[in-house]
């Protein structure tokens, strides 16, 4: 009975938050604007293609660099085989304007702004992807099968064949529709490491709203867009409905060769967040603490209309209330999905994902300005918003774990006499904390990262850090540019630490 | 404590399971019910348990129907095929768990739960993650924490499957002698026509699945 009204709860907040915003945008589009003039509007047609040409590039360049790990990690045991593999995995949850933020800081001047800037930092995000993926899915692919190949004559190229890669492509499939998508529809790294003609459609769409005031011909875009995405999901949900078993996989011992390349992929992701780290105290003349001194002093020289330590106490409150809605939201949805195989469940938590967080962003401030419902500068609509953003991460995230509870043992509880709510208490509840803290990491550092939505309704007082990074980058001169380099850092540093921590509490 | 089934029906997922199934067990006795897979023995335990909802007929026990009585509130123990026994919680405190939802205070449980470990013989695995039993170890936590809190009637699901032959007939033993000792009225299902000798006094057989809507 909790977990059916929470489930009511999620609906209505996928409703208010996704739902609503994107139909209110349809009709919006339908009203006002001429279709085929949008198109022809100047850099309408190059973001189309730009969003699917560099999503095509960024999707290979990922699989290619991110399959090499991904082998090594499955089949060999190599000194510190799992810091490695966190180590790779964790750029997934990084803020996007951290990793464009860094990439400005690591790459050569004349890089920035460039194709291969925004290709390299898709790569870096996306191999996370790749290795989440497909490891498991390697893994669970038995030595001892391949040998029985090998004893019916099969040569290594035909076990690769016949074998390795029938059982590896549904992960594989997978893992690259979900790059294609994330790349495709990619945001914060555009945004700070594009330029003029490389924009995504959803640069676009936030450049129409917001630089020119175009907001019909950003409507008629971010329908466009979700329905781009909605059917690019429906292609990868269909391939990806696979499951993979927990990994029983007999490792060897790793070559040298093995263990040196995959130590010398890990050290080059290190570099990425050190370059960070490293420009917020390297000014135009040398080393100097003037860009963290003005993080916490407001810095006078910086003239921008934002205060960084507001900003800092915003983000972890957003964050935290997003936490307090989704977390129960998100288990109680994954809990209806795998209890009733209930459809339905299953459709509301992917909502949110089949729509850009732009296209939720512009679709509030276009829906919700009429009287009562003008609620478009207030500043629970953030945190909201945040929530429903990481819903659908969280219901993905949880669902195996709450898979891996047996049914049988509420009703054993229920024929020792336990009542539904003890049963909940003694046996739920319990059995859940591992999937309640992961859904908290996830929906923590969505919220704290959020920068697509966010761009479009936070105001001069409910300013997050990614805002203040992205508009201190925009500023021209040396300690701004200091200064967004050590609030990224500052990011950086919040997301990691609440990843750690909630993994470790688990773990105690 | 009796129990008495009558007509009982069940259908799952569009598929009848049970039809006009009617059984009577007296206090301290115990019935076996036989048939082929598929058959609805299992159906059979969960419907007297009330784990899942019978579209007619009634279940009593002493004469008192409680076919609507809530799971939790029948007393009615149920030893799974599976044992299901919380991942969670050691052996005393898997065992111990019925008595806790009852509110006993923690010395009546301790004793009790002794009592049990005694009874299937794991004293020495009292404070054991349940995760390191062995196949036999864990039925006999099953069947104690199954009979700690003296339900009204005791059902047993395949309790002997996937056990080695030595290993087989020692539970078997112990689950009668048991069963005798605390005068527990219970059915068992079975397929082995040992187990239903060894340990039942009588038996219903349920026809095989038919096909009829």
């Amino acid at each position: 009975m909790i977990a059916r009204l929470r489930w009511v709860g999620a609906t209505v907040l996928v409703a208010v938050a996704v739902v609503i915003p994107l139909v209110g945008l349809a009709v919006d589009s339908l009203r006002g604007s001429d279709i085929t003039a949008v198109w022809s509007r100047s850099g309408v047609s190059e973001a189309v293609w730009f969003s699917l040409g560099q999503g095509a590039l960024s999707t290979i360049a990922a699989v290619v660099v991110g399959l090499a790990p991904a082998w090594a990690l499955s089949r060999f045991d190599l000194p510190g085989r799992r810091v490695a593999l966190t180590a790779l995995t964790i750029p997934f949850v990084l803020p996007t304007v951290v990793v464009g933020a860094a990439f400005l800081a690591a790459l050569p001047d004349r890089f920035d702004r460039s194709v291969l800037a925004i290709v390299l930092a898709h790569v870096f995000f996306n191999v996370s992807v790749v290795v989440r993926t497909v490891v498991p899915a390697w893994s669970a692919i038995d030595e001892y099968l391949l040998d029985a190949a090998r004893t019916l004559g099969a040569s290594p190229f035909t076990v690769a064949r016949t074998i390795v890669w029938p059982l590896l492509r549904p992960a594989l499939t997978g893992a690259a529709g979900l790059v294609f998508v994330m790349c495709a529809t990619s945001y914060g790294v555009v945004r700070l490491l594009g330029g003029p003609g490389r924009s995504t459609l959803d640069v676009e769409i936030y450049r129409r709203a917001v630089d020119l005031a175009d907001v019909s011909g950003a409507t008629v875009l971010a329908v466009a867009q979700s329905l781009v995405i909605v059917a690019l999901f429906a292609v990868w949900s269909r391939s990806a409905t696979h499951r993979t078993s927990i990994s029983t996989a007999r490792r060897r011992r790793a070559p040298i060769a093995v263990t040196a390349a995959v130590w010398t992929l890990v050290a080059s992701f290190a570099t990425v967040p050190g370059a960070l780290v490293l420009a917020s105290f390297r000014s135009a003349s040398g080393w100097s603490t003037a860009g963290w001194r003005a993080v916490f002093t407001g810095g006078d020289g910086l003239r921008v209309p934002v205060d960084v330590g507001d900003a800092i106490v915003n983000s972890l409150v957003f964050a935290v209330l997003a936490a307090l809605v989704a977390v129960p939201f998100g288990v109680a949805l994954a809990r209806a999905a795998v209890s009733s195989s209930s459809r339905l469940a299953d459709f509301v938590a992917s909502l949110p994902l089949g729509s850009s967080a732009v296209v939720v962003g512009l679709g509030i401030i276009v829906t919700y300005d009429t009287g009562v419902f003008d609620v478009r500068g207030e500043w629970w609509l953030v945190p909201l918003v945040h929530a429903a953003v990481a819903l659908p991460f969280v219901v993905r995230a949880v669902i195996p774990m709450v898979e891996a509870i047996p049914p049988g043992l509420a009703q054993a509880a229920a024929t020792l006499g336990a009542s539904p709510g003890r049963r909940w208490l003694d046996i739920d509840l319990p059995l859940l904390r591992p999937a309640l803290a992961t859904a908290s990491a996830f929906s923590l550092t969505m919220s704290i990262g959020e920068f697509g939505a966010t761009s479009f309704l936070t105001r001069r007082d409910t300013t997050t850090l990614p805002i203040v990074v992205d508009t201190l980058l925009g500023r021209a001169g040396s300690l701004p540019h200091m200064t967004a380099f050590a609030v990224a850092s500052v990011l950086l540093v919040l997301t990691v630490v609440a990843v750690t921590t909630v993994d470790r509490s688990v773990r105690a | 404590m009796s129990l008495t089934v009558r007509s009982l029906a069940v259908t799952l997922e569009g598929r009848r399971i049970l039809h006009d199934v009617s059984l009577h067990v007296d206090t301290g006795r115990t019935l076996a019910a036989c048939g082929p897979s598929g058959s609805g023995k299992t159906t059979l335990l969960r419907a007297i348990a009330g784990l899942v909802a019978v579209d007619s007929g009634t279940v009593a026990v002493d004469g008192v129907d409680v076919t609507n009585t809530p799971t939790h509130r029948r007393s009615i123990g149920l030893v799974f095929q599976d044992n299901q026994l919380f991942p969670h919680m050691n052996v005393a405190r898997n065992i111990g768990y019925g008595l806790r939802v009852l509110g006993w205070d923690a010395a009546r449980i301790r004793a009790r739960v002794d009592e049990l470990l005694e009874r299937v013989q794991l004293s020495d695995r009292r404070d054991q993650d349940v995760a390191t039993l062995s196949g036999g170890e864990a039925k006999r936590v099953a069947l104690a924490r199954a009979l700690a809190p003296s339900p009204r009637v005791l059902l047993l699901d395949e309790p002997f499957t996937g056990l080695d032959r030595p290993l087989h007939d020692q539970l078997s033993a112990m689950v009668e002698r048991v069963l005798r000792d605390t005068g527990t009225t219970a059915v068992l299902v079975s397929h082995d026509p040992a187990d239903v000798e060894a340990i039942a006094q009588s038996r219903i057989d349920l026809p095989p699945a038919t096909n009829a809507p």
